[in-house]
């Protein structure tokens, strides 16, 4: 991750080639880890617009230790949580009853997630968030347990059982589907 | 493969592509928030860090030092690096110039030298200008090209000279010994001035704000900045171009311009054209002004006998049976063309009368069917010097009627709006439809030269055009910039449609 550490620096230098550089190359990523978790590729869009236009104001004063890209993940992933917590707070209207991820988004971005995803991407959100944060950044996002142990303020062991019943679950969910 | 492996596989290949508008937004959110947490930082540091130095005495001596040891250096030892003018404001300071006098060389390369392929032989042609921009008076000196007339057919060059007042022109051709006096149109003499400075300075305007500052020159004692800018021409890579102008750093001004071409096969810069010195608002030498027609030269015609061609002097041909005079031709800046002309059928009386012709035209509607009719105006299209042809369309504006000739004012709407970024062109040509006697193929006319005005000064140039072709010496009342913009608006409609 010499590339990273190169980008890192020369952003805290203030140069917009290297902020542009870090944004192309994180953004798909930290799009589907957001739109995993939050189930919804709007609100998604917007969590990683909000992060990377604060990430963009931090410049001289970005205090960056360990790996950028984790950095980048746990914040997306914060803000993320942010959001689900303010949706649940908010009463439930009608189009949440009836919201499917990306189909909002006219018909080019509904191609987005392909069909089978889709059924995924539903049975995901039936998980409860911690589950579905830690098999989504688990799997999809290649993290290691001990890392999201960090993240979610928990010992490891936790982790692994939230993985583990948050996929025995969603085969559950998804051989329902199946067999329905 | 067993079903867990096999379920997150799948959530591996979970995959959400971008928006392109949501990216390009973020994009710029981000860019722009960048920048102005970097102002607000500066803003922010200012201040502590001059109350650092103002509370330590020591830092504060040294500071003191630093700053009085810079101040001197830049008062009297060294050139500020930073240059003084911009060079669009340095062009723009040539609005100004009152007077103006240029020195210039073309330099023309003759025949590949067998021994080096980069290097040519070449003839210097020296010219010269004096510009008296309020008093409307230039002369010159320059060259053309004579066809000998020695059996050969060889063209040789030789020198001309000309001076032209407000009112009256005298043009001498040192190759044939002759001289001839003309007189000018108010309107065109204007024209002719406008913009003058610009022209004989050869000003590259599309490129101005490409130029960069490269060094600085002292020449008799004034200081210049150099500006620089090399490109590839204008459609064709193949050819590039290097500008060089020199700007005083006391005045503003231009004190030198060199141009350079080479193209990508040849390894070394061509000095194609340079101007050496450049004289502004100092008082011209007034014998350079002189009418006076060198000793054994032919006059034709003497001064006395100088008049105004038809047209605002612009005279008449012939052309598929009818005879034409083209008098004028505006460029507006939505790149609309106005064009006057006049034409009758060479085969009858040149003064019979036209009116019946223009009795039921309306501004916007179709053109009179005179003997021959500019229905289009095309540009010339020399690639790669110009970009794509374009093709233009025309309707009826006014019309004006002067010694018994009834002229036309179309206004031409190109096809394309906008027009394609990066087309450059000077010349048009015509596009005549013919109501002869007998049939007449359309025909590509003659060129008509761009004069480009703004809108402000539609009133100074087009209206008092048509009051100068006009008998009561008054211009048709329903003309004006705002009509014209409503009548070339329906027009793109209609062409729309």
């Amino acid at each position: 991750m010499i590339e990273d550490r190169l980008l890192v620096a020369r952003f805290k230098r203030g140069s917009q080639t290297a902020l542009q550089r870090i944004y192309l190359k994180y953004r798909a990523y930290l799009l589907t880890l957001a739109t995993a978790l939050l189930n919804d590729v709007n609100t998604a869009e917007d969590v990683v617009h909000d992060f990377f236009v604060s990430f963009a104001k931090s410049g001289p004063k970005l205090k960056l230790e360990g790996s950028l890209k984790w950095f980048l993940v746990t914040c997306v992933m914060n803000l993320a949580r942010d959001r689900l917590r303010v949706r649940k707070r908010q009463p439930a209207c009608l189009d949440d009853s009836v919201s499917i991820p990306s189909n909002t988004r006219g018909p080019i971005s509904s191609a987005v997630l392909n069909e089978e995803m889709q059924f995924l991407a539903q049975a995901l959100a039936q998980l409860p968030d911690e589950q579905r944060e830690v098999i989504v950044l688990h799997t999809r996002g290649q993290t290691k347990f001990k890392a999201i142990a960090q993240l979610q303020k928990v010992s490891i062991k936790t982790v692994q059982s939230r993985y583990r019943y948050g996929l025995d679950k969603l085969r559950v969910i998804l051989n329902g589907e199946a067999t329905r | 493969m067993k079903p867990v492996a096999k379920l997150e596989n799948k959530i591996k290949k979970i995959d959400v592509i971008p928006d392109v508008d949501r990216d390009r937004k973020t994009l710029a959110d981000m860019l722009s928030a960048q920048a102005e947490a970097r102002n607000i930082d500066r803003n922010h540091l200012r201040p502590s860090a001059w109350r650092l130095i103002m509370k330590n005495p020591m830092i504060k001596l040294s500071m003191a030092a630093i700053i009085a040891t810079v101040v001197l250096m830049v008062l009297f030892l060294s050139p500020l690096d930073t240059p003084a003018y911009g060079l669009v404001q340095a062009i723009e300071k040539l609005k100004d110039v009152q007077t103006l006098y240029v020195r210039s060389t073309q330099v023309l390369y003759n025949e590949d030298d067998p021994n080096d392929s980069d290097f040519k032989t070449a003839t210097l042609i020296p010219k010269e200008c004096w510009l008296d921009v309020p008093n409307l008076r230039k002369a010159f000196t320059g060259w053309e090209n004579l066809r000998m007339r020695d059996g050969t057919g060889t063209k040789k060059k030789t020198r001309i000279e000309g001076v032209h007042l407000a009112d009256i022109a005298l043009d001498i051709r040192h190759g044939i010994k002759t001289a001839r006096f003309n007189k000018f149109s108010p309107v065109m003499r204007r024209l002719e001035m406008r913009g003058s400075v610009e022209r004989h300075l050869a000003i590259d305007r599309a490129n101005l704000d490409r130029f960069t500052a490269i060094g600085q020159e002292t020449i008799d004692q004034e200081d210049y900045d150099i500006w620089q800018w090399q490109g590839a021409r204008l459609h064709d890579p193949n050819s590039l171009r290097k500008i060089q102008y020199w700007v005083s750093r006391s005045t503003g001004y231009l004190g030198k311009a060199f141009y350079w071409h080479k193209d990508i096969a040849h390894s070394h810069w061509q000095l194609g054209y340079y101007t050496d010195e450049i004289k502004i608002n100092q008082p011209l030498d007034e014998s350079v002004f002189d009418l006076t027609v060198p000793e054994g030269y032919r006059q034709r015609p003497p001064r006395e006998d100088a008049m105004l061609g038809e047209g605002l002097g612009m005279g008449w041909y012939t052309m598929g049976g009818a005879r034409v005079c083209n008098a004028i031709s505006f460029t507006l800046d939505d790149d609309t063309i106005i064009v006057a002309w006049h034409s009758d059928e060479l085969a009858y009386d040149r003064y019979k009368d036209q009116s019946t012709l223009f009795e039921d035209l309306k501004p916007g509607g179709d053109l009179p069917k005179l003997p021959m009719v500019i229905s289009g105006i095309k540009t010339i299209s020399i690639e790669p010097y110009t970009g794509p042809e374009l093709r233009y369309t025309g309707f009826h504006l006014a019309h004006t009627k002067k010694d018994k000739w009834y002229y036309e004012w179309a206004f031409y709407v190109p096809h394309s709006d906008p027009i394609p970024k990066g087309t450059q062109h000077v010349v048009y040509r015509q596009l005549c439809d013919f109501n002869l006697d007998k049939a007449q193929e359309s025909r590509v006319g003659n060129p008509l030269h761009k004069h480009w005005i703004e809108s402000s000064e539609f009133d100074e140039f087009v209206v008092a055009a048509m009051a100068e072709l006009s008998d009561d010496g008054q211009a048709p009342a329903h003309v004006s910039y705002e009509n014209l913009m409503h009548l070339v608006k329906k027009a793109r409609e209609s062409m729309n449609q």
